[in-house]
């Protein structure tokens, strides 16, 4: 989360792209990660776990997984941009 | 604006930030900080394996002095080859913390009273029951003395440097689940805790006493129901040690006297006691009775059936010896196994080793207590439990010289009066872990008796074959010597008459080499029968299985290892062939409905085997139950602990004491005979069985849908757990399943050239749920099937089944 924050921080841009930066950067890895280890390893433990949090399947906990990593992260980045922008100085109509 | 939009992403950020970093309860459930568990590359997902075993294959070790060299075969059990016994428990302790480290430290912390700390609120009496009855008091003081022997010691030291070099190396990520859902770290290891798996075991195995329960019967009905319902030595039974057995030596008597006396003090609850059905067979054939001339050793230890399993096969390497079998977890012995002559196993001895004894404090101060007419000084210990998420509690033990006082004003007792103080052989120091490694060294007779002269609690049936075709079996422990019913009762603490004064010398101990019946085989039956010289009494003894393995191997010549598979397997129940003729002979099959006459014939029908499709069982296990809870309403209806009668006794009182006063129902105003309890017991059981029928709605009733036998995971996490398997067998069968124990595992071995052996268990050799080998072993454990075990003898041996290499070296 620090990271998006930070990132944020030094790229300024709208709120948007600061949300989506975090959410896609880490979900995209999160989801990745995911789906490589469910399919390695035949969703041994996906299934355990899933139905242990009482999830209908394993494809809903990689999602659940990847989304938890990029709200986070999305949110986090939002964050650095809110913060960045209290800084900003207004553009002065007048000259 | 800007400042309020920022203020609001904060909060939301900080929000899911703390939710996804800390752990949530909700009611009695805690969900692990879910950030972090859920998390690819570092939650539980990194515990998901996609082969058995996918380590490195070179591991640097600090404290290691050569090369050990470890061969993985095709079912997980470690072959480790090590140039000395330091490398090789240190190589033990690695390959036991990188396979099972939960289970480590569970059953540490269960035994240390330590749950408390892990769990919460809910396990604090469980640690205080732990604590009291001196599970970490008694392991810190056997600690003390192997602290004085270097070769206990370098054994000890040496695993817990292997379990912690494996501890050092992880981070978060690579922390077993079981640690990432109750969110908390490993802990360094150390000695004191394999010395915990030791008294574990032992009170696992040993505190099944009823000494507060007789007592409460003796008050009540008085000696003579007392010794018609619980006698010592039942009718008919068939002892350890045959009858050609003479007694030559003389015993070290104290006393022939006997003493009845007891003391009566109020206890409405007792602690926690033993499964009655846990137990174990053995037995061993000798070469007149098998096809190939060779012995055969064959053991099935019953415990509570758990995930991980309770057992972890290893093979040990060295110079000085070749050895193979099964280890507790937390310990590097191997407890059950052979090596390249000779083969061991146990099962449960069953002898009285818990006495309790009524202490006369001084005053409510606690610091004396009367002995032989002078105030001795107590020693108090406070103990403190740390409770997660909650206040430490504080727990006062009063110790006095018989033991630790667990029943009193604090703990079970309401009357302060009640001072009870254990007296429990485990209690004492003792040195297994010596007769272990000199029975992995052992090659013949002469040196499995000079080993198992260490062997002190908890007592066990010790059975022995080797390669020259011999069988023998010790019933093996450090038994005190008792005058006739010592420790029956409760006793009066404040004389030394009362106390222990001595212990039978292990010569003197039931044994038998090379039995003219040619085998050798326990059950957790009586040991001996009334012509043995010292006074022998347990609370409860196995009166079926034993009975039914030797028939069976009485009966069998030119055996092979099918023969003993099956009998290992064997549903057979002595007992539904004793009491079920009776109960149908006396049944009124008048005004019998259809359905109620569809259930008798069936039972009718039926061979007495507990296979797991049949519904016989099921029918005889409710009416059965039915009827005993008629026949001994006294005992099932009771507000105060009372023992219960073996169900061996209660069949003989039936077929030969029509009339005990016990058979009429208590509360009923009449008086009813035998007949009537089984019309009753009947009609109750026709009940049960539509009421089971409703609940389970399309499902049939059989044995193993009645029983429903489980393997639980420790955290009864069912996702973890192999739950209803379809197994056969019942408490009194061979094959001693029940609902949560029974056979832990089950080995025989072959005592030829090559030594062959088969096994299996309820589980598998990796403990992480993850891991495509957690529970390997279990369908053909269910189908009462077997793995060959591959016994090497070099690394490069039996190549086709290995699967993966590890070298450790030194550092």
């Amino acid at each position: 989360m620090l990271i998006a924050f930070i990132v944020s921080i030094v790229i300024k841009t709208n709120w948007f792209s600061s949300f989506s930066c975090g959410f896609l950067a880490i979900g995209g890895l999160w989801l990745f990660m995911a789906i490589k280890i469910d399919q390695q390893t035949d969703s041994i433990l996906t299934n355990q776990i899933a139905s242990l949090f009482t999830i209908n399947g394993a494809t809903y906990l990689i999602l659940i997984s990847a989304s938890i990593g990029a709200f986070a992260a999305g949110f986090a980045g939002l964050t650095g941009h809110a913060f960045i922008k209290l800084f900003e100085k207004k553009k002065s109509p007048y000259y | 604006m800007k400042f309020f939009k920022f203020f609001i992403a904060f909060a939301i950020s900080c929000g899911l930030f703390y939710l996804l970093n800390n752990r949530l309860q909700l009611e009695s459930v805690s969900i692990p900080p879910l950030g972090k568990f859920l998390n690819p590359y570092e939650g539980f997902w990194q515990n998901a394996e996609s082969k058995a075993i996918d380590g490195p294959a070179n591991i640097s070790l600090e404290g290691l002095e050569k090369e050990v060299i470890i061969r993985y075969d095709s079912n997980l059990i470690p072959h480790i080859f090590a140039e000395n016994e330091k490398d090789l428990y240190m190589a033990s302790g690695y390959v036991a913390a990188y396979h099972r480290l939960w289970q480590l430290e569970l059953v540490t912390h269960n035994a240390a009273g330590r749950l408390s700390e892990i769990i919460g609120k809910r396990t604090i009496n469980i640690d205080r029951e732990q604590k009291r009855i001196g599970m970490l008091w008694s392991a810190q003081k056997v600690l003390n003395e192997w602290k004085k022997n270097p070769q206990i010691m370098e054994m000890l030291n040496s695993y817990s440097n292997g379990v912690n070099s494996y501890i050092q190396s992880l981070s978060y990520k690579d922390y077993p689940i079981e640690y990432k859902i109750l969110n908390y770290a490993p802990e360094k290891w150390e000695p004191l805790k394999s010395a915990l798996v030791l008294k574990y075991m032992s009170k696992m195995l040993t505190i099944g006493e009823d000494d507060i329960e007789n007592t409460n019967f003796v008050k009540k009905y008085g000696l003579e129901l007392f010794n018609q319902i619980y006698p010592d030595f039942p009718e008919g039974i068939d002892p350890i040690i045959p009858e050609e057995k003479i007694w030559d030596f003389t015993p070290s008597f104290r006393e022939t006297e006997t003493d009845t006396s007891y003391v009566f003090v109020p206890i409405a609850k007792t602690i926690s006691k033993q499964y009655p059905g846990v137990g174990s067979n053995n037995w061993a054939v000798g070469s007149t009775k098998t096809k190939s001339g060779n012995a055969y050793f064959s053991n099935d230890m019953h415990l509570n059936m758990s995930l991980p399993a309770i057992w972890f096969v290893v093979q040990y390497h060295t110079p000085e010896f070749n050895v193979y079998g099964h280890i507790l977890p937390g310990t590097p012995m191997i407890i059950q196994g052979f090596n390249d002559s000779i083969a061991w196993g146990m099962t449960n001895a069953k002898r009285d080793i818990v006495d309790w004894y009524q202490i006369e404090l001084k005053n409510k101060y606690r610091n004396e207590y009367l002995y032989d007419g002078t105030w001795l000084l107590t020693k108090k210990i406070v103990d403190t439990i740390k409770v997660r998420d909650a206040e430490d509690i504080i727990d006062t033990i009063v110790h006095t010289h018989h033991g630790p006082i667990v029943y009193d004003k604090n703990f079970l007792a309401e009357n302060p009066k009640v001072n009870l103080a254990m007296r429990w052989l485990a209690h004492d120091v003792s040195y297994e872990p010596l007769c272990f490694t000199q029975l992995a060294k052992a090659h013949n007779y002469e040196d499995f008796k000079k080993a198992i002269r260490h062997f002190s609690c908890p007592p066990q049936n010790l059975a022995f074959a080797d390669i020259k075709g011999n069988v023998a079996i010790h019933v093996q422990g450090k038994f005190p010597v008792k005058y006739p019913n010592q420790g029956k009762f409760i006793m009066d603490g404040s004389t030394s008459k009362t106390e222990w004064p001595g212990y039978i010398s292990p010569e003197h101990n039931p044994q038998i080499f090379n039995p003219t019946r040619g085998f050798v085989s326990s059950a957790n039956q009586h040991p001996v029968d009334s012509t043995y010289p010292y006074y022998v009494y347990s609370d409860n003894n196995e009166y079926y299985r034993n009975r039914r393995i030797n028939t069976v191997l009485n009966e069998k010549e030119s055996m092979v290892e099918d023969d003993l598979m099956n009998l290992q397997n064997d549903n057979y129940s002595i007992f539904a062939e004793e009491l079920l003729p009776v109960l149908l002979d006396s049944l009124d099959k008048s005004n019998l409905s259809e359905n109620d006459r569809n259930i008798l014939s069936v039972l009718e029908s039926w061979n007495y085997e507990y296979n797991p499709l049949l519904a016989a069982p099921a029918y005889f296990e409710i009416w059965s139950g039915e009827f005993y809870k008629l026949i001994w309403d006294e005992i099932s209806r009771s507000d105060i602990p009372l023992p219960y009668p073996s169900s061996y006794q209660t069949v003989w009182l039936i077929k030969n004491e029509p009339d005990f006063e016990f058979f009429d129902i208590d509360s009923t105003e009449q008086k009813e005979t035998i007949n009537d309890l089984i019309n009753l017991s009947f009609k109750e059981t026709i009940y049960s069985i539509s009421d089971w029928q409703e609940e389970n709605e399309g499902e049939q009733l059989t044995r193993a849908s009645y029983f429903h036998t489980d393997v639980m995971h420790y955290t009864r996490i069912p996702q973890f757990s192999a739950m209803d398997l379809e197994v056969g067998g019942s408490g009194d069968a061979v094959n001693a399943n029940t609902y949560r124990h029974g056979p832990s595992e089950r080995i025989i071995i072959e005592m030829g050239n090559p030594i062959k052996a088969w096994h299996t268990y309820p589980g598998g050799q990796s403990g992480n749920p993850g891991n495509p080998h957690y529970k390997h072993f279990l369908a053909s454990w269910v189908n009462g099937e077997y793995f060959p075990v591959f016994y090497y003898h070099e690394p490069s041996d039996h190549e086709e089944a290995t699967i993966f290499s590890q070298t450790l070296n030194p550092q």
